[in-house]
């Protein structure tokens, strides 16, 4: 544990210089999401039927913004998962893997601190994804928006696993070069599968609580199954490097 | 525990262009061992195979007594690995990389570090990337001193140092042995001149086989030099030539140490870089 610890404070202190940048992006991320929030809402309720229902327009707004909002529930993931491969690349760049490896710092405790980094480094990106759907929750007059929005950031949590552990398997597997080209091709099925979930959920979970819990809590099960799986994946990788 | 503190048996690692083969040797506490040979001859190979880096395809490493898959986190920290350039994030101030590595090792010394930082006249207060390269090769060694650890091994650790500085490594390296005889230290280099004032063993390697492995005194006692024109060459005991080099008119010989020898005209001691060209370099003497 000890070791993790020191070799996640390396992580995050070689990190700091590129920590201006990562907040900006986090910042242009939540604005955007904030606003696409309101744009949908707004575009909603300007074309909206006057005969329908206030809790079906309630539901129709959810809809429309967490639909509009998927952009930023799925790309912010995408970038957080960069900041793993970024602590690849130094670590191979000033050869610290080969020192940390030669004086006995095991293999495995290696990939156990890169995966809890890559965790870490997805923290902002959840940070961004709760501001957002609590601005689309305080605009929503629907009764169960609180539920929804929770479901949606459970979503965005197994999206982070998902994200962040391919970037870990992919790292330990072909170094952070190579990685980082399967990362990108890798990651368009990410953003597709977890885009996907998000669809599926705002078309039928919403508005029935069943189908919401099991899409959600399946999805968020998945996840955890592939990190999980990915985390030993990577470790066997690395156990077999060669320096 | 015996006075053996690693030991290399029969090792092989095979590359596409390149066969480590068979190769075999162990270290003793209380000296310093200089790995030689030419680039791409399998020293850094070697040393990547007894630190784990690369697995093997044949033989065993074992450190303390204890084969090295079997050795503890502990164990393993007692090894100080460096390679020929500064392994730590250069983009961070030396005090916050001590942090760091105090963190990442159980045995480490922190006054030590600093002690050495101060001896040496590094700023703590620098990142990496601003040190020189002879500090930055000081840095490395003084990292791997400050674990505790009883075996250094040293990948080319004087590549690129000035005449000052590389007399200041060998002396922290001396001392370093001298401190506490339990310990021992394997230094490769292809600059043989450098190792001659502080090794007493030498490992010859060559094409990935090890050539010759003994103490400095011993293999500088096995041989003797001398030149000679072409005429004299022609007619010189042929089967007294253990190597060749023809330069010019001239031709150097490598020859045994003997009660003959000794007395010839013209001959010298040879010494381990000597040695070690006539044995890379040199040819043998083929009647036909």
């Amino acid at each position: 544990m000890k070791k993790i610890k020191g070799l996640l404070l390396k992580d995050i202190l070689q990190s700091k210089s590129y920590l201006f940048i990562y907040i900006f992006v986090y910042v242009i991320f939540a604005v955007v999401g904030i606003f696409l929030a309101i744009s949908s809402k707004s575009g909603t309720e300007y074309f909206n039927d006057p005969n329908v229902s206030e809790e079906s327009l309630a539901i129709g707004l959810l809809q429309s913004s967490i639909l509009s909002c998927i952009f930023v529930f799925c790309l912010s993931p995408m970038y957080a998962a960069s900041g793993i491969t970024l602590s690849f690349q130094q670590d191979e760049k000033w050869n610290f893997d080969k020192f940390a490896v030669a004086s006995g710092i095991s293999r495995k405790t290696i990939v156990t601190e890169k995966f809890c980094f890559g965790l870490l480094v997805t923290l902002p990106s959840f940070i961004v994804s709760v501001i957002v759907a609590i601005v689309i929750a305080i605009m929503n007059t629907y009764s169960l928006k609180y539920l929804v929005v929770l479901y949606c950031l459970l979503i965005n949590i197994g999206g982070l696993l998902i994200h962040s552990s391919v970037a870990l398997v992919f790292n330990t597997f072909l170094g952070s070069v190579k990685g980082r080209v399967w990362l990108s091709i890798a990651t368009i099925f990410g953003l597709l599968l977890e885009g996907g979930i998000f669809y599926f959920y705002a078309g039928v979970g919403i508005n029935n609580v069943l189908y919401g819990s099991l899409i959600t809590f399946g999805f968020l099960l998945i996840s955890i199954g592939i990190a999980i799986g990915l985390y030993f994946l990577s470790l066997k990788a690395y156990l077999n490097k060669e320096f | 525990m015996s006075d053996t503190i690693l030991k290399v048996e029969n090792i092989k690692k095979e590359y596409k262009n390149f066969i480590l083969n068979d190769v075999s040797f162990e270290l003793k506490s209380g000296h310093i061992y200089g790995f030689v040979g030419e680039n791409g001859s399998g020293k850094s190979t070697t040393m990547k195979a007894i630190t784990g880096l690369i697995s093997l395809n044949q033989g065993k490493v074992s450190a303390f007594d204890k084969d090295f898959k079997e050795l503890t986190s502990d164990d393993r920290e007692k090894i100080g690995f460096t390679l020929d350039e500064v392994s730590l994030p250069q983009n961070l101030k030396i005090s916050l990389i001590n942090t760091i590595l105090k963190n990442a090792f159980n045995h480490r010394d922190e006054d030590l570090f600093f002690k050495y930082l101060a001896d040496f006249n590094i700023d703590k207060d620098k990142k990496v990337v601003e040190l020189s390269k002879g500090m930055k090769a000081k840095l490395n060694i003084v990292i791997s001193l400050c674990h505790n650890a009883s075996l250094l091994i040293l990948d080319e650790p004087m590549n690129g140092l000035d005449p000052i500085a590389r007399d200041e490594f060998c002396t922290l390296l001396s001392d370093f042995i001298e401190e506490n005889n339990d310990r021992a230290i394997l230094i490769s280099s292809h600059i043989i001149s450098d190792l001659e004032k502080i090794c007493s063993d030498f490992i010859f390697i060559h094409k990935g086989e090890i050539i010759l492995e003994d103490s400095k005194k011993n293999i500088e006692n096995q041989f003797l030099k001398l030149t000679l024109d072409n005429e004299e060459f022609n007619s010189f005991g042929k089967k007294k030539i253990v190597r060749f080099k023809k330069i010019g008119q001239n031709c150097d010989v490598l020859i045994e140490n003997n009660e003959e020898n000794k007395t010839l005209k013209g001959v010298k001691p040879a010494e381990a870089e000597d040695i070690l060209i006539f044995l890379i370099k040199g040819k043998k003497y083929e009647e036909n």
